[in-house]
């Protein structure tokens, strides 16, 4: 359930990190004074020094206040590394959509990644969808909803979870599979695939925005 | 996620998997198999599948609830059913560890033999029992402990009894083994006791169980005329043949004993042969069987030869027959086939028979008949016509040669049975329920009957209990009472004791009439 935790950390990482930064440009830094947008054609560097948090990207667009777009993006904070082909923050939505692929890297996890996701900053709620992998500990679900305020992860689908090192794996069948992960405080991890209705209904409809 | 590296560590094979256990909708697989459930959850230690099944070479079952507790290493499952080594079974409770899998409250079945054990723990293959009942058609059984495996059960500390409640006779033995394959219960030093009277030590003693256990008891004890007393078919021991599966049969009685006319009958039978022999007033008499042939020897001193052979089974069977004495003698040749057809929904059974006889010095003589019996549910109806051809001895072997219509029917409770030949004309007709009714009517040579009967019989008895049955007959025509009848029964659990008496002031042929009573015992 490590993978989870791991996630939930890097999402609220990131949300957390476009509060104040500042700018190391790989090459041209071009400001458009029309606009207010400042573009890095070479990528560069968004670092927030107190966080501790980095975003690297090959191409970087932003206008303070208002979005930043990336491309090739590499959000790293500590050992915590997370990727995205494109990354755009919209401030006014208060969401971050990811697309063109996107993985997460922790030291207790390799290589979950989705083709697309969206981080929803004032709910603290990450999805995961279009096909929901991971390499270590093996693991796959068409889709993934996570509250990060709530400690809730939702598995939605089909899907599996192997453990190797007992050779055993946890399937839920069908399209209506669902498996709800609950992180205690005190770290326990509880699991149920009996999910209570009004926590389906608030979490399925974020897979619908 | 420890549980089914736990089932793999209970020394069980990979197997093919059901399917119906891994398209549950959540499922745990391993290569030692399937967990499956409608509902999973994980919480504080404790993975639990609800409305479950789990399929394994050795050990699948379907469970309301299956609990895997992490700290404990054990899975524990509620009102468990399946199957293990072969066996069905049902427990209240399912636990297993690393290396074992118990069964409390169990209820284990094979066939028609149902094992109930308070405890049930397998390990390697086998099931260990501890205080087991085992339940099979005919009989019961309770041991200390015994072993479940997939070709048998064994069990130890044995007491094995017919009786549907307490142990009237009971058959004790040290160990008693079940071959699920032969279907044979076998003792080993066993004793067999009647009401706590050892009454043998036969040693090693089997049973076969998918054969009824009939222990009709073969006494029998006749007051009508003088006194009869004796054993009629008592099963003789066949040393390694099933008990219920003895064949060889000991006659022996004393009939009408203080009478003018006592006689005693002694015989031996088996499927392959036998005889009988019986000394009276009149002289010797007696009778000598065996594979295809019969003879007989009558008090008058005629005898009687049958050579009988069948080409095939259920071709039919021809016969050469001799039948004669110092100044008599009759030679014949017999034919008789008969075939099953299935008919709107039943089986239609056809007969005939055919006997050509030459007696010596006199003209030959035929009989001829057949016969069709329909059988469908509970409605069955058979008839049967025989006559002959020439004058034939009036006596042909034991059987009375007449030309004869029988005919019968039965539907259920209701029944009809009809019987003409010369001089007597017979028909009845029931309704045999608890309270039973009947009509029968009879001319014979110059006396005519037609009796009304009406009698009650009530459930048999409850262990403890009695039972009894009346039976009243008037004769119309002869404006009189023709019959009272009673018996009185009593269950100790185990047998039947039945006492039987009648007065018959008018009792129809081949009836005792006067005053008569017997007694009976049978099992259950």
């Amino acid at each position: 359930m490590r993978l989870i935790a791991a996630f939930l950390t890097a999402s609220l990482a990131l949300a957390a990190g476009f509060a104040a930064f500042t700018v190391e440009p790989e090459g041209d830094q071009v400001v458009d004074l029309m606009t207010g947008v400042t573009t890095l054609p070479q990528g560069g560097r968004l670092v927030d020094a107190e966080r501790g948090l980095a975003l690297e990207a090959a191409y970087i667009e932003y206008k303070e206040g208002e979005f930043v777009k990336a491309r090739d993006a590499r959000l790293v904070r500590g050992d915590v590394r997370f990727r995205a082909g494109e990354l755009v923050y919209r401030a006014g939505e208060e969401r971050v959509v990811l697309s063109g692929g996107v993985s997460l890297t922790t030291p207790y996890l390799e290589g979950l990644s989705a083709p697309r996701g969206v981080l929803f900053l004032k709910d603290q709620v990450a999805v995961l969808e279009g096909g929901v992998k991971s390499e270590r500990p093996e693991f796959s679900a068409p889709s993934l909803v996570a509250d990060t305020a709530g400690g809730l992860v939702l598995l939605v689908g089909e899907f599996s979870y192997r453990d190797p090192e007992l050779g055993v794996t946890l399937r839920g069948q069908g399209p209506e599979a669902r498996l709800l992960l609950r992180f205690r405080e005190d770290g326990e991890v509880e699991a149920t695939t009996e999910v209570p209705e009004e926590v389906a209904a608030r979490l399925l409809a974020y897979l619908e925005r | 996620m420890r549980l089914l590296a736990l089932v793999a560590g209970l020394g069980l094979a990979s197997a093919a998997l059901a399917a119906g256990c891994r398209d549950l909708p959540y499922v745990l697989e391993s290569p030692a198999g399937v967990l499956g459930g409608e509902v999973m959850s994980y919480r504080a230690g404790e993975l639990v599948f609800e409305r479950a099944c789990a399929e394994l070479e050795e050990l699948g079952f379907v469970a309301g609830r299956v609990v895997y507790r992490k700290a404990e290493g054990r899975l524990l499952a509620q009102d468990a059913e399946g199957e293990i080594a072969g066996w069905r079974f049902r427990a209240e409770r399912l636990w297993a560890d690393g290396e074992r899998v118990g069964l409390e409250g169990a209820e284990l079945s094979r066939g028609r033999i149902r094992v109930r054990a308070r405890e049930v723990v397998v390990e390697g293959g086998a099931a260990r029992l501890r205080d087991l009942e085992v339940a099979a058609p005919g009989y019961r059984l309770r041991a200390r402990e015994g072993t479940v495996t997939r070709d048998r059960l064994v069990a130890v500390a044995v007491v094995a009894t017919p009786c549907e409640s307490g142990e009237a006779l009971a058959l004790a033995g040290r160990r008693a083994v079940f071959d699920v394959e032969s279907g044979l219960l076998v003792f080993s030093e066993s004793e067999l006791d009647f009401h706590g009277v050892c009454l043998a030590r036969p040693g090693e003693l089997s049973f076969a169980t998918d054969r009824p256990l009939d222990l009709s008891f073969p006494l029998r004890l006749d007051l009508s005329r003088g006194l009869t007393l004796g054993v009629e078919g008592l099963p003789l021991p066949e040393p390694g043949r099933p008990v219920n599966l003895w064949r060889n049969r000991l006659t022996l009685l004393g009939k009408e004993l203080f009478t003018d006319t006592p006689s005693l009958s002694l015989g031996l039978s088996s499927p392959e042969g036998g005889f009988g022999v019986e000394v009276g007033p009149g002289g010797f008499s007696g009778s000598l069987w065996g594979p295809g042939f019969r003879s007989e020897l009558r008090e008058d001193g005629r005898g009687f030869l049958e050579l009988r052979h069948g080409p095939a089974p259920g071709v039919g069977t021809f016969a050469v027959l001799v039948d004669g004495g110092s100044d008599w003698l009759v030679l014949g040749g017999e034919l008789r086939t008969k075939a099953r057809v299935p008919l709107a929904g039943g089986d239609l059974s056809l007969s005939a028979g055919a006997t050509l006889a030459a007696p010596l010095g006199a003209d030959p003589w035929a009989q001829l008949g057949g016969g069709a019996r329909f059988r469908r549910g509970e409605f069955e109806a058979g008839v049967e016509l025989g006559f002959h051809l020439g004058e034939p001895a009036s006596f042909w072997g034991r059987e009375r040669v007449s030309d004869r219509l029988t005919a019968r029917a039965r539907l259920g409770e209701l029944g009809f049975s009809l019987l003409v030949e010369p001089g007597r004309v017979s028909s009845g007709l029931s309704y045999s329920g608890p309270v039973s009714l009947r009509a029968d009517y009879g001319e014979f040579e110059d006396v005519r009957r037609l009796e009304l009967g009406l009698g009650y019989r009530s459930p048999p008895p409850a262990p403890g209990g009695f039972s009894y049955a009346v039976r009243l007959g008037y004769d119309l025509l002869l404006g009189s009472w023709s019959r009272a009848e009673a018996t009185l029964g009593y269950s100790d659990g185990c047998f039947v004791y039945q006492v039987s008496t009648w007065y018959r002031p008018a009792p129809w042929p081949d009836e005792a009439g006067g005053f008569g009573a017997s007694l009976g015992m049978r099992l259950r």
